[in-house]
Parts: structure tokens; C-alpha cells; sequence
């Protein structure tokens, strides 16, 4: 059974800048990284492949220089890396993307069946948690989002249970094979690549899929395929912050204080 | 009369056969001992040792005959090395009775133990015995009674001590014997040049000839009997020292300090890198194992020792050679344990120190190359995300790689992508490029340049880490990588010096990448400025301060630069007041090894540690040299409560303050 994660290749976004002036992300000296949401989805992956001999296919849409976006998950031991490239992808928004990536999986399925889709909650460039569930809709399978445990997983009756992770609040379900997931970063600790993988991943063969192979509608992908148009992107007006009680006489009172708000705001778990 | 005596007085000239016999037995039982020791250290992977031969065969009879490693710590040194010296003396004087007994008096037909020669013979190995027997009771006293801390006594001590004790003793016994049967009546003058064997022989007089007769042969067979002991358990107890440590002075590491294997990464027929078992170490890190006679001093300077973390150098190396004879089988980094290995700093105080040249450094980081190289393993989280930043933005904070040259905006110092001509490349290093205090220290070293008319470049957003912690931390793959791309750079620029700010960047880009291909001067920048103002193009307006100098380890112990520093230090003005632990003794600050990256979990603080050793100097000022040191004296002031109490400043800033002009 294959277990198929959906990847994307992100700017390092913590210190991405906006252009004033284009209202377009800067990201000139910025480097590329797997959204880390996604090097989540892959290690709950792998962890199930480790346990259950699983198979997992590892796929990202995007420009042919996202490649590197899937070396990397191969060398983290992903069985094979599909790239998803073609100028007509282009400019896609989250539904656009999700045609091509659900039109993929389709494709695999006939290949072997899948069994699980695994991915971030969001990404961190684009942040709308969308496209994970859209997958999950137009392939019809059950979506189980904001996993931060995984509980059991039975090969046999192909059964999972996880945990979500809510605000303020757990909850525990479970959900036949075919499912769609996505995960939080609190899932697991994404494993640091071997250098046996790492040499083994570059010489190992990325597929690219075009929309030759996909055979998509191109009104349905891309820009044209792209009903969400993004007017302006703009960096808030940051609000100061506010003194948290008196640091300098009390400290103690003064970071349990801290403590008390970070965590009313989910900001720290405990 | 002449002097002289006669050999075999009494057990008759008929023991040779005997006493030959049971020589040859001893010795191959000695010859068996470490002939089975053969096949644990051909466990280990092979490494070329007796190249450059007459080199270390001379610096194997310094160590030895010289004992200038031992003598190097002088309590107990001094006492092992008086011990030497006559047990030396003893085991001559025994080799020439044997040459003088039973080949050239038999076979030659030659006496030369007799006369003036027998005078200085008899009285030397006298006086030999008197003191090796004072040293060994000193080593008693120490061992036994004193019990220094950390000092392990096993069975092997009691068995060496009591063997050698009663050897000379016996020994003495024999003479005195002999000496009241045969010389104190009739010889009293020559009987004075055998000082203890006279006082011993004194107890005898006036016993029957029978008497004395039956009690010399029991004495001298006992003492005979004991002696071949001393040589049959050599290979089975501590005593072995004598042989491997020795060896292991001629098997010394020649090459530069802290040099460590580059592993080639591209070769395909590689499987395994670093060391998972016994057999991915060398035999010499086998050997070494023999050669350690758990002396302690590595131990005793051990920074993480000191502050109650898992590692102590000397039971890491006795580890390594019980696992080798024991299990071999046992996956090496789990039977050390994780913990041991990520407590080490690299600061070689254990290696420096060591007397019987065990190499400890490197056996860490290749048991470390296997936990991150082929496990993926770190000391904790906060570890792997500053690799993962190096990796992604080739700094550990995760910062802009476009922003590493902002710190010198403003400042006089070319940007090499511009085509600037310059005189020196500054390699600034990841902490003096984004971190906000030793930016400073970077600016500084600017404004000296700039004072010394020296045209100074740097790579700017081009540079990389120079891979240094990562390496540390077994990381190869990423040191590498980051290494190859700066390599690329440097020689692409045709940069003809290199200065660096950081100790550590030093000691990678001067030794650790000349294997991998740059050959460009490299310079820390205390020698730098010290040539400058050697050469007047730098000059000082003194200005007094009371001070307390820390030599990092990668500076001193690495690359043997003690003087220059404080010599800068002093034409600035500087008086300094020295720490107990300085220059090769220096104790590091917690950093080296990667561990800047690691939150220190267990045990006490090493940085807080040193900041109270800084600050029992009374001096108000710490002054260091290494942007590591640097954070982690700003830190263990604050978190050691000596705010205001004392200060760290870096070399840089007293100079740059004190310019002349």
C-alpha cells in the first residue's frame, strides 16, 4: 500500500520581506526549504513505513527547481519523488493546485493503491489550509485534519485513529483507509537525513509529471484554472506589545503572568 | 685489596642453568602476554604510524629516558620519574653482573667489574635502590593513603606496588646478607660504598656462617623469583605501561594539532562513516587504551568532569580497550553512551596533558560522525535546528544568509563581489556577522585595519559558516558543503591572506581545509595585529587597565599562541593577573565542539565555572579572544551572579581603544 505526501517548496519565510511597492514577497537572498508543516507529513509517513512496511510516494507541484524540494525527502527514505511541472500549472491558486495534485494521486492509485494521503496543515507562505482538504474532497476520501498524534493505525481492517488537535481541546477519531491527513508540527521530530541516504537520494531518479501525463483541463489548472485573485499583500501595522506585571520587583509573578497569557493564547502548550 | 666481589657468592656459579631456565620462561610468558594482545588491536581499521621513523624514535627516548611528559605535572611526575631513573640504574647494574658472570669473565677471560668501576657500580646502584624505594613508598603514600580524587585503584596497583617493593627490598637483603658473611669484616671500607646494603647487613652480624649461608640463598632465590614475576606479569597488569606506553610515543600523531581525517564522501565503496563498532577505529585507538595507565591528569582537566557531566577522557579511553577485548561485537556509541560523547568540548585539555600521548579528541568525534552521519542523532533539538540553519541559510540562527554583511555597512572594508583590491580577506565567522555583541568585535577589527592603512575585504552575504561546530558534531557531510562552496570563493577572489576574528574559523580554514584544497595564509587576528605593530604600522597609546587573560583552546592548545596576545595586551596598558588554569592549561569556556549550540542540561555550567575563576583573580576585567567565549562569559557573568564584579571584553575592543593618532 502506498502512502503518498504532498510537499511544497517554500521560501524560508522568516524573513521574507514584502515589496512595498509590487505588493509581491521579496525573495531575493531568500533560501528555499520543504514547508515544514510538510517535513511533518513526511516523518508520520515514514514512521508508518518503518512500522508496516508501507510504501511512500513523495509529490510537489511546482517549478522544475523544486526538485531539490524532493531530493530531500528522498533522502529522508521516501520510496519514490514524483515532481509535478508544467508552465500551465503555474500561477495556481489553492484550488487550481488541488486539481493537480488529486489528478496525481489518481495516477498513483491505478500504479498502487494508496491508502493515505499525507500532508502540512498549510504552508507557510501561502497559509490557507486549504489545499490539503481539497484534495481530500475531489478524491472522495475521508479528511482527518490537524493531526498531532497519531493513535493506531490497523493494517488489517485499515483502520486509523489520530488525535486533532483543536483550540483548547483534543479529539479522537478514526477513519477507513483511503484518508486524507494533515498534521501540526507537534506530530512528531522530522528525522535528520543519513549521509548514506543523502548520496543514495542524489542519484535517484525524480519522475516529472507534466500535463501531458496528467492530461488535466487546462481551463481547470493554473491561473485559468485560478477563480482566487490576491489584490494586495501588505505587512500589518505591528501593535506594540503590552508590559506583562512588574519583571523588575516580582519577577516570579511576573512570568507566571507571561506563562498564563501565552498559553490563554495558545501560543505555548504545556 | 681490589674491589670487587663475587658473583654468585654462596648459591654457586651451577644456577645459571637454572636461573637461565626460568629467565626465558618469564620472558615468554611476558612475549605470550602481549602476543595475544595482537589480535584486539588488529581489530581496528589500519593507520600509518612509522613514517618519519628517526623523528619518532627521537622523540620516543626523550618521552622516555627524559620523561618530559610525565615530569610535565611534577606532583606525582617527579616521583615517577626518580623512580625510573634508578629502577633504570637497578635493571642496568643487573645486565652488567649477567655480562660480567656469565660472558666475559667465562668466555673472555675479562673482569671490569672490579676496582675503581665495582666502586662507582656498587655505590650507584646502591643509592639507585635507597631511592627508588623512597619514591615507590611516596606512590604508596599517595595512592593508599592520600587518595588523590578520581584516582581508581584496581588489583594491578597493589600487585605492581607490592612486586616492586619487594624486589628491591629482597634485593637489599640478599646484599646485606652477603655483605655481613663477607665484606663488612673483612672489607669495612668497601663495604661504606654500599650504604644500605651495610645498614642491612649490620642486622645480620654475628650470626653463624650456616646461618647466614642457609638465609642468603632463600633471600636471593626469593629475590630472584620475584624479579621474573615482575617480568612474566607486564602484558597481564599496569606494568605493561613500560612497553605500549612507550610505543605509543613512537606511534605518536605527527601531524598538526586537532587534525582530523576528511572522509570522502564520494567514494562509493563506503558504507560506514564514522565509527558504529570497535572496528571502525584504528588500531592505534585500541592501543591507546593499553598505553593509558589511568593516570587521571585528563580527567582532572577535564571541563565537563569538572562540572559533573558523563565524560571523563580516561574511562572513555579504558571503555574503548574493554569493549575491544571483551565485546566487539557491541555497537561502540551505545556502550559509551550518547551522553559521554556530546559532553565533550574538544578543548584537548585531555590531550595535551596526557603523558602517554593517547589521542581522546578524535575517537569522540568519530564515534560523533556515526551518531549524525549515519543515525541522524544530536545532543538535542536546539542542536539540529542550528545545523538545519546552516544547512538552509549557512548560519546557525536561521537568519537571512543577504543580511551576514549589514554589520559592515558604513564601515571601511571592501565588499570582495565588488572587485575591490585588498590586502587581507577577513573571514568574519557567523558570530561577528549577526550577533549584536560581537559585531562590535568585528568593527573593531575594522577600525584596527583601517588604523594600520591594511585594505581589508570580506565575502559579505557570500560567506558561508566555515562548518567548524558542525564538524565537531560529526557532521562531515555539512562541513563539506559549506567548506567547498567558501574554498570555491576564496580562491575564485585570489585571496593571498586570510584573517579571522574567531579562533575556531582559524583552526578550519589554516588545517582542516588544506585538505580539501586551499592553500592561503591564515592568520587569527592577535598575531596579526602583533606583526603590524612589530612592524610600526600599528601603533598603541597605552592607556593602564588590570586585567585577566583566557586563552580558548583553539587558539592556545590548538595552535600553540600563548605570548602574542598578552604581549598586545601589555604594550595597550594591560596588567595582567593570570588565572591558575592559562596558556595550554587553560579551561575552555563550554563551547568548543558544537556545543555552542547545546543547551548544557546536565551537570553544572562550564562558563560559569571559568567566570568564577576569572573573577578569584581579583582582576575587574576578563579579556578573551574568540567570539565563543566571548558569548559565553557575557552569559556565566550574568548567570553566575558576578554582575559588576567583572567585566569580559575581546582583545579587539582594548586595542581599538587605544589607538595611537
Amino acid at each position: 500500500m502506498l502512502i503518498v505526501v504532498c510537499i511544497k517548496q517554500v521560501p524560508d519565510t522568516t524573513q521574507v520581506q514584502i515589496d512595498p511597492v509590487t505588493n509581491t514577497l521579496v525573495r531575493d537572498g531568500i533560501p528555499f526549504i520543504v514547508n515544514p508543516y510538510d517535513t511533518h507529513a513526511l516523518e508520520a509517513a515514514l514512521q508508518l513505513k518503518d512500522r508496516f512496511g508501507f510504501r511512500v510516494a513523495a509529490i510537489s507541484m511546482g517549478p522544475p527547481n523544486a526538485e531539490a524540494t524532493l531530493r530531500k525527502a528522498l533522502s529522508l527514505g521516501v520510496d519514490k519523488a514524483i515532481l509535478l511541472s508544467d508552465r500551465v500549472f503555474g500561477g495556481a491558486d489553492t484550488l487550481a493546485t488541488s486539481n493537480v495534485l488529486t489528478r496525481a494521486i489518481q495516477l498513483l492509485n491505478k500504479q498502487e493503491e494508496v491508502g493515505l494521503v499525507l500532508c502540512g496543515k498549510q504552508t507557510i507562505d501561502g497559509d490557507t489550509a486549504q489545499v490539503g482538504p481539497g484534495i481530500a474532497t475531489r478524491l472522495g476520501y475521508t479528511q482527518l485534519t490537524l493531526v498531532d498524534r497519531v493513535e493506531r493505525v490497523d493494517s488489517l481492517s485499515r483502520k486509523i485513529r489520530v488525535r486533532r488537535k483543536l483550540e483548547g481541546r483534543h479529539e479522537i477519531v478514526e477513519a477507513p483507509f483511503p484518508a486524507m491527513i494533515t498534521v501540526v508540527r507537534e506530530l512528531n521530530q522530522p528525522r535528520y537525513p543519513t549521509v548514506p541516504m543523502r548520496l543514495d537520494s542524489a542519484d535517484a531518479e525524480v519522475t516529472v509529471w507534466n500535463n501531458e501525463v496528467l492530461k488535466l483541463d487546462v481551463a481547470t489548472i493554473g491561473l485559468k484554472g485560478s477563480p482566487t485573485w490576491v489584490s494586495r499583500i501588505f505587512s500589518p501595522e505591528r501593535e506594540k506589545g503590552e508590559v506583562v506585571g512588574d519583571g523588575l520587583n516580582d519577577p516570579v509573578a511576573a512570568a507566571n503572568l507571561l506563562i498564563d497569557k501565552l498559553l490563554s493564547k495558545d501560543l505555548i502548550a504545556v | 685489596m681490589e674491589a670487587t666481589r663475587e658473583i654468585y657468592w654462596n648459591v654457586g656459579h651451577g644456577v645459571v642453568w637454572g636461573m637461565y631456565l626460568f629467565a626465558f620462561i618469564a620472558i615468554g610468558i611476558c612475549a605470550w602476554g602481549f602476543w595475544t594482545r595482537l589480535p584486539v588491536y588488529r581489530q581496528g581499521k589500519p593507520l600509518s604510524r612509522l613514517d618519519r621513523l628517526p623523528e619518532r624514535i627521537a622523540l620516543m627516548v626523550k618521552a622516555m629516558l627524559a620523561q618530559s611528559k610525565v615530569l610535565r605535572v611534577l606532583d606525582p611526575g617527579a616521583l615517577h620519574a626518580l623512580f625510573f631513573w634508578s629502577f633504570a640504574l637497578l635493571f642496568i647494574g643487573t645486565l652488567l653482573i649477567m655480562a660480567q658472570a656469565d660472558f666475559a669473565a667465562p668466555v673472555l677471560g675479562i673482569v671490569f667489574l672490579k676496582g675503581a668501576f665495582y666502586k662507582l657500580f656498587s655505590l650507584s646502584l646502591d643509592v639507585a635502590g635507597a631511592l627508588a624505594l623512597l619514591m615507590l613508598g611516596g606512590l604508596m603514600v599517595r595512592r593508599f593513603f592520600v587518595k588523590p580524587e578520581g584516582l581508581q585503584t584496581i588489583r594491578d596497583d597493589y600487585v605492581v606496588q607490592a612486586l616492586l617493593f619487594s624486589i628491591i627490598l629482597t634485593g637489599f637483603f640478599a646484599e646485606g646478607i652477603r655483605m655481613a658473611a663477607t665484606e663488612i669484616g673483612a672489607n669495612p671500607q668497601l663495604a661504606r660504598l654500599s650504604p644500605v646494603g651495610l645498614l642491612f647487613g649490620q642486622m645480620f652480624l654475628g650470626m653463624t656462617p650456616a646461618v647466614l649461608s642457609q638465609a642468603h640463598k632463600a633471600t636471593w632465590w626469593v629475590h630472584f623469583f620475584l624479579a621474573m614475576g615482575f617480568i612474566a606479569a607486564i602484558p597481564y597488569t599496569k606494568l605493561r605501561h613500560i612497553f605500549t606506553t612507550s610505543a605509543n610515543y613512537l606511534f605518536a600523531d605527527l601531524g598538526p594539532k586537532g587534525a582530523l581525517a576528511t572522509i570522502n564522501l564520494e567514494d562509493e565503496s563506503v558504507e560506514q562513516f564514522g565509527a558504529a563498532s570497535i572496528k571502525d577505529l584504528t588500531w592505534k585507538d585500541i592501543f591507546d587504551a593499553d598505553a593509558c595507565t589511568s593516570c587521571k591528569r585528563c580527567q582532572d582537566r577535564c571541563p565537563a568532569y569538572a562540572t559533573d557531566k558523563p565524560l571523563s577522557p580516561m574511562k572513555l579511553v579504558q571503555k574503548i580497550g574493554e569493549i575491544a577485548r571483551e565485546t566487539p561485537e557491541a555497537n561502540l556509541c551505545q556502550s559509551i553512551g550518547e551522553d559521554v560523547l556530546w559532553s565533550c568540548t574538544t578543548c584537548r585539555a585531555c590531550q595535551e596533558t596526557c603523558p602517554a600521548s593517547v589521542e581522546h579528541v578524535n575517537k569522540i568525534l568519530e564515534m560523533r560522525r556515526n551518531l549524525t552521519l549515519m543515525e541522524g542523532s544530536f545532543p538535542g533539538d536546539e542542536v539540529r535546528t542550528a545545523i538545519g540553519n546552516i544547512e538552509v541559510n549557512g548560519n546557525p540562527f536561521g537568519l537571512a544568509y543577504a543580511a551576514r554583511g549589514d554589520w559592515a555597512e558604513g564601515l571601511d572594508v571592501a565588499v570582495m563581489e565588488s572587485g575591490a583590491e585588498v590586502d587581507v580577506l577577513y573571514f568574519v565567522g557567523c558570530y561577528p556577522s549577526f550577533d549584536k555583541r560581537n559585531r562590535e568585535i568585528a568593527a573593531n577589527f575594522i577600525k584596527i585595519c583601517n588604523a594600520a592603512g591594511v585594505r581589508v575585504g570580506i565575502l559579505g552575504k557570500e560567506e558561508k559558516c566555515c562548518g567548524e561546530p558542525a564538524r565537531k558534531l560529526g557532521n562531515e557531510y555539512l562541513y563539506q558543503m559549506t567548506a567547498a562552496e567558501n574554498i570555491e570563493l576564496i580562491k575564485a577572489y585570489g585571496v593571498k591572506k586570510i584573517v579571522t576574528t574567531c579562533p575556531h574559523c582559524f583552526n578550519t580554514l589554516a588545517r582542516d581545509y588544506q585538505d580539501l584544497g586551499l592553500d592561503v595564509p591564515v592568520e587569527h587576528y592577535t598575531t596579526y595585529i602583533s606583526g603590524l605593530m612589530r612592524q610600526q604600522r600599528l601603533k598603541l597609546s597605552p592607556e593602564p587597565f588590570e586585567f585577566t587573560y583566557h586563552d580558548s583552546c583553539y587558539l592556545g592548545r590548538y595552535m600553540d599562541i600563548i605570548e602574542e596576545p598578552r604581549e598586545i595586551l601589555k604594550q595597550a596598558g594591560g596588567q595582567i593577573t593570570e588565572m591558575t588554569r592559562s596558556g595550554l592549561e587553560s579551561f575552555c569556556c563550554s563551547a568548543g565542539g558544537g556545543r555552542i549550540f547545546a543547551e548544557e542540561k546536565i551537570g553544572s555550567r562550564i562558563n560559569v565555572a571559568r567566570v568564577q575563576m576569572a573573577k578569584e583573580t581579583g582582576a575587574p576585567l576578563l579579556v578573551s579572544n574568540c567570539p565563543f567565549c566571548l558569548t559565553m562569559f557575557e552569559d556565566g557573568i550574568k548567570t553566575g551572579g558576578v554582575e559588576g564584579e567583572i567585566r569580559v571584553r575581546d582583545l579587539a575592543e582594548m586595542v581599538a581603544e587605544r589607538l595611537a593618532g
